[in-house]
């Protein structure tokens, strides 16, 4: 028997959890392609260090498994779906830029929701495709109207990354969040878009652009 | 009968509606009414609320209220200090529920800053729920009372707090120290609750979460962030901090970057 089949055989036969989450590392270190099935459904079981260590491997093996990860989004289970939506966002790939838009608008579960939004602000052009920011930013300005704190905090967090991107995108970015500022409610949301403006406007001085993470 | 009143489902409730259904000789729809004002935060109700927690018609088989049980909660929910005399009362109810609802919707209550002032009232009357024989007995919702003396910052009844530190039950532990850190502000009680996020019950890391964010206690920020739980209860947490410590960041610009350094933390949550 082949060296991945073994190891997918040693997940089916993991009796404790701590075995899963051995196993699934094991399959996920050979970076290899025909991993990806068994590796999706991991995301899928009560296991978050499994889940996770699943999550991660699909990253690394990267672009070949986004198709996978997207049909995935009609899953019912909502832990799966945050999963594969971190590692949609991880990778990186501008195909997944739909999907997350629909996710952050319409998904049942919070969790899910700001998942898809900060990856929102993750996804970069590196394999030279049309991104369509206009989509990303009307999205991201609707959901700095929403209900839930937590929604609204994502939100920022992508513009936040998203402003750091381009000095086109920036200066569209810093506009949201400055008219957003005055009528957020919330002290916590406020301080978050503060200290995105803040790192903002620090940015624009700075001829290189370096990414500034604390103040 | 009317077709409205007959579905008891909330779509088609008014407020109108529900709090005519306080009265309404189904007691289910008592029941749901009295829940569902509060969960809709219909603030006109509170008068009609205070009726509904002296009710005497709905009772279970076991002799329990469970109108005054939801009427409780709602009242907690709509923070409204006026409340306060009714919800001391419902602490002499023979039914624990009804008395564990009425010491949660003190400390509800009391978390706003026109109800601590009037809720102050009820020190005593929930000190007195304390002081049972042997306090080891589980006779009294001890979590929901000694939250609410902690929140009320009851400094006068200490004593009778310190000993529930060791009860043999985790989450009243956990209540009691996040009750002493409220009465004292002392980092030894708050340290009991980080190291509870590392118990090996989920259920009692997630209400050590809850705990230290309900305290705001800032120094906790990477034990939260690391913590073995859904990212949603160490979000909450973290933003429980942000509330605690933002009002007072003008002049103390150590505290604004501690403050920055917890969102950074919430960033990688999300």
């Amino acid at each position: 028997m082949r060296n991945i089949e073994l190891l997918v055989q040693e997940i089916d036969k993991a009796c404790t959890p701590a075995q899963l989450i051995q196993a699934v590392h094991a399959l996920a270190d050979i970076r290899n392609e025909e991993a990806i099935p068994t590796l999706i459904k991991v995301l899928g079981y009560n296991n978050p260090g499994a889940a996770i260590a699943a999550m991660h491997g699909l990253v690394a093996i990267g672009r070949s498994s986004v198709n996978s990860l997207m049909a995935l989004m009609d899953d019912y289970n909502y832990g799966a779906r945050a999963y594969t939506v971190r590692a949609l966002a991880m990778i990186g790939d501008p195909r997944a830029i739909p999907i997350l838009l629909n996710c952050a608008e319409t998904d049942f579960s919070p969790s899910v929701r700001r998942a898809a939004i900060k990856g929102l602000g993750k996804i970069h052009g590196e394999w030279a495709e049309i991104i369509d920011y206009p989509a990303i930013l009307a999205t991201l300005q609707s959901m700095l109207k929403d209900h839930d704190w937590s929604i609204r905090y994502a939100a920022i967090v992508a513009l936040d990354a998203i402003g750091k991107l381009s000095h086109v995108i920036a200066d569209r970015a810093i506009a949201l969040l400055e008219s957003s500022k005055t009528h957020e409610p919330d002290l916590a949301v406020r301080a978050r878009m503060e200290m995105a403006l803040f790192s903002e406007n620090y940015d624009q001085y700075d001829q290189e652009r370096q990414p500034v993470s604390c103040i | 009968m009317h077709d409205q009143q007959s579905n008891p489902k909330g779509n088609e409730l008014t407020i109108a509606l529900a709090i005519s259904n306080l009265r309404s000789p189904d007691l289910s729809l008592r029941y749901y009414a009295a829940w569902w004002l509060g969960k809709m935060r219909v603030h006109e109700a509170v008068d009609a609320l205070l009726v509904a927690i002296e009710d005497s018609e709905d009772r279970t088989e076991l002799g329990g209220y469970p109108l005054r049980r939801n009427a409780a909660r709602s009242l907690g929910k709509l923070g409204n200090p006026k409340a306060i005399s009714a919800l001391i009362s419902a602490l002499s109810c023979e039914d624990f529920y009804v008395r564990e609802a009425a010491s949660q919707a003190i400390e509800e209550i009391a978390s706003h800053a026109q109800g601590y002032i009037a809720a102050q009232v009820a020190v005593s009357p929930l000190a007195k729920l304390l002081t049972s024989q042997d306090y080891l007995d589980l006779n009294q919702p001890y979590e929901a009372i000694l939250e609410a003396l902690g929140r009320l910052k009851a400094k006068s009844v200490k004593d009778l707090i310190e000993p529930f530190l060791n009860h043999s039950v985790v989450r009243i532990r956990l209540a009691a120290a996040r009750s002493m850190y409220g009465l004292t502000g002392s980092d030894r009680f708050a340290d009991l609750l980080v190291e509870a996020l590392a118990n090996a019950d989920i259920n009692i890391r997630r209400v050590a979460l809850t705990d230290l964010g309900e305290i705001g206690y800032l120094a906790a920020g990477q034990a939260i962030a690391h913590a073995q739980t859904e990212n949603s209860f160490k979000l909450f947490a973290l933003k429980g901090i942000l509330d605690t410590h933002l009002p007072n960041v003008n002049h103390d610009p150590e505290l604004l970057e501690n403050l920055q350094q917890v969102m950074l933390l919430m960033d990688d949550l999300l």
